[in-house]
This record gives structure tokens, C-alpha cells and sequence, in this order.
């Protein structure tokens, strides 16, 4: 008569037997290669489908070798950044008031205000010029010669054409 | 009938307007009045509270222009401000022209140019929130940025910060390390 850890025994190695029988018979444990590397045309075709998958990486694969901040910079690193003297203002020592008339400017720069009231007088002039001209493109081979009220040419100034303008000449466009 | 008209809306309400939840606090600093002062007092010197809200500009490249001018005199600042090419440059210059125009006129100054920078700061204004398009039908908020600037005109000489040495700071800190004691102690 078998005890009960005989019996046990017995059923453990009943069923690895079973097992190892029900492997052999589906096949399982055979390897599909060859025992030898045989090198040649092999039977299973795998080049041309190697060629098919040839898909973009896409954004998102690349995503995970991108550069990105590691922890949120603090209001005081960022503005200890921003407050940096290389960023802040700079105070200009070049500023003077314009000697004509008063208004500040730069020392290397014309003075805006005399410039503009310069500007305003020549489009006034060149008013006129295309008012004499007519139609564009209708330069004649002359010199112009600027004259305000009051003012004769000279004679070694026949030769111009002439551009009136009905006011007293300015202080700042001399005669000559 | 009457009494309906002239009530002002004290109840809670739930939704106010743009207009009614601002604040109006630097304004209202102009319209403080001191008491007459006595004659042994120092002349208290006039002071001009003015602000622009809702200027389009980012209030972090405001706060540049507005430290720049912090403590000048008001000539010297509006020479500045007229010679830089920020955007923010020339609002500033139009705000201090009619803070000085109102010293003058209401506030009791007797000479434009006797004025110096007290404060001069600026802060978030409301902003405008549009949609931003990414790509992959990705979208981002864009703020619309504005921002306020206030300033304080004060009558006279600015005052001097002081010329700290080198020397004079070690010695600060070496009268700190020394008066330091054990807290919390029995």
C-alpha cells in the first residue's frame, strides 16, 4: 500500500512525463534553423521586406533626445537675468539744445526741429517746380535758381530758370 | 421718484463691467489736502500724482524706462525719454509733459522745471486673450498686453543718494557680525 507522499511523488512525475509527451507530439521544442550557418540563398525570403518599412521617424520618436529644462526658473534667477546691467538702459550724455532755435538734440545728429521746417520750405519749392514742369520727366537741362520777394537775378544768373516763391527769404537760406 | 435717481448702486452685484472694478487710488492721491501748515514747519514741497491705464506695452519693457528716469529731474528725464526708440519712450514723455502742465496749472508749482522724479513705476494692465495657431491643430492663449504707469512729481532738488566707500560698507558689516546675539536664548 503507497503512503501519501509516495503517492505525490508518483503524480509529480506522472505529469512532467505527460508534459514532456505533449511537446514532443505539437512540435514545440523543435528550433526551426539549421545546425549549420549555411550561407547562400535562404529559404525564407527577408530582403525585400526589410526595403518596405522605411517610415519617417517620427516627431514624437525624436522627442525623447530634445534638450528641455529640467526644473522651473525662479522668479528670483529670472530676475537676477533680467535686472542684469547688460539689459538695463543706458543714460545718454550726447544730448545739447540745438543753437538755431533752442530744441534739444543729439551732437552728432541734425536738430529735428530745424530740419523739419527745412523739409516743409523744400516741398513748397518742389511744389512749385512741377507746377512749372507740368508733366513728369520734364526736367530741362538748367540750373534752378530759388528767388522770394523782392529779389532780381544777377547776370551771371541768365542762364537759370527761376522758381518764385511769394514770401521773404528765410534767415537760414542765404543768397549765395 | 426722486430718491431712485440719486441712489448709488450699493447692492452686491455679481457681474461688474471692465470700468467699475478698477482702481483709482493714484488719482485720488492728488485730491488728498493737507492741514495749513504751522509756521515753524519746513515748507512742505508740492507733490503731482499722474498715471496713464491701459497703455499697449508690455509692462516688463516699461519697468526698464520707468527705472531709468526714477530719481531724475523732470528736464533730464524728458531729454531721455525723447532720445530712445522704445515705443514705451514716447508715452512716457507725453505723460510727464501733462503731469508737469498739471503742477503748474492746479498744484501750486511756481517753476516747471524745479521738478524731480519721486516714483515712477509700472504694473499689469487688463489683457486681451486671443488664440495663437499651432501646428498639428495645437493651439496657445496670446495675451493681448497693456499696462498703467504711474508717476510722482515733487517740487525741488532731487535728493542725493549717498556716496557709501568701500571702507565705510566693511565697517557695516563688521558692526552687523558683532551685535549679532544667541536667540531664543533662557
Amino acid at each position: 500500500m503507497m503512503n501519501s507522499s509516495g503517492f505525490v511523488c508518483f503524480l509529480r512525475r506522472s505529469l512532467l512525463q505527460l508534459e514532456c509527451r505533449i511537446i514532443e507530439a505539437t512540435g514545440l521544442d523543435r528550433q526551426f534553423a539549421p545546425a549549420l550557418a549555411v550561407h547562400g540563398p535562404s529559404i525564407l525570403p527577408h530582403p525585400h521586406d526589410e526595403q518596405e518599412v522605411t517610415s519617417e521617424p517620427s516627431f514624437l520618436d525624436n522627442v525623447f533626445w530634445m534638450a528641455a529644462p529640467k526644473k522651473r526658473r525662479t522668479i528670483e534667477i529670472n530676475r537676477t537675468r533680467r535686472r542684469d546691467p547688460s539689459f538695463m538702459l543706458k543714460v545718454k550724455t550726447n544730448i545739447e539744445p540745438c543753437v538755431e532755435c533752442g530744441h534739444l538734440k543729439q551732437k552728432h545728429i541734425l536738430c529735428g526741429f530745424c530740419y523739419e521746417k527745412i523739409r516743409k520750405e523744400t516741398a513748397l519749392i518742389r511744389g512749385q517746380i512741377k507746377a512749372m514742369e507740368g508733366r513728369p520727366l520734364n526736367t530741362p537741362a538748367q540750373e534752378t535758381l530759388v528767388l522770394y520777394d523782392s529779389e532780381s537775378p544777377w547776370e551771371s544768373d541768365k542762364d537759370k530758370r527761376i522758381v518764385e516763391r511769394n514770401r521773404k527769404r528765410p534767415s537760414w537760406f542765404s543768397i549765395y | 421718484m426722486l430718491f431712485a435717481f440719486g441712489k448709488t448702486q450699493k447692492l452686491p452685484c455679481i457681474h461688474t463691467s471692465a470700468a467699475l472694478d478698477v482702481n483709482k487710488n493714484w488719482d485720488r492721491k492728488n485730491l488728498h489736502m493737507f492741514p495749513p501748515q504751522q509756521p515753524d514747519e519746513a515748507r512742505r514741497p508740492a507733490e503731482v500724482h499722474h498715471c496713464r491705464r491701459q497703455i499697449k506695452y508690455s509692462k516688463d519693457k516699461m519697468w526698464y524706462l520707468a527705472n531709468m528716469i526714477r530719481g531724475m529731474t523732470i528736464d533730464e528725464a524728458i531729454a531721455q525719454l525723447e532720445f530712445n526708440d522704445k515705443k514705451g519712450a514716447k508715452i512716457m514723455k507725453e505723460v510727464l509733459l501733462e503731469a508737469q502742465e498739471m503742477a503748474v496749472r492746479n498744484h501750486n508749482v511756481e517753476y516747471k522745471s524745479n521738478l524731480y522724479v519721486a516714483e515712477s513705476f509700472s504694473n499689469k494692465g487688463k489683457y486681451l486673450k486671443r488664440i495663437r495657431y499651432h501646428g498639428r491643430g495645437m493651439f496657445g492663449i496670446m495675451d493681448k498686453v497693456h499696462c498703467h504707469y504711474f508717476v510722482k512729481l515733487v517740487e525741488g532738488l532731487p535728493p542725493k543718494a549717498e556716496q557709501k566707500t568701500g571702507f565705510d560698507q566693511a565697517k557695516n558689516y563688521v558692526e552687523q557680525l558683532k551685535s549679532r546675539t544667541i536667540i531664543h536664548a533662557l
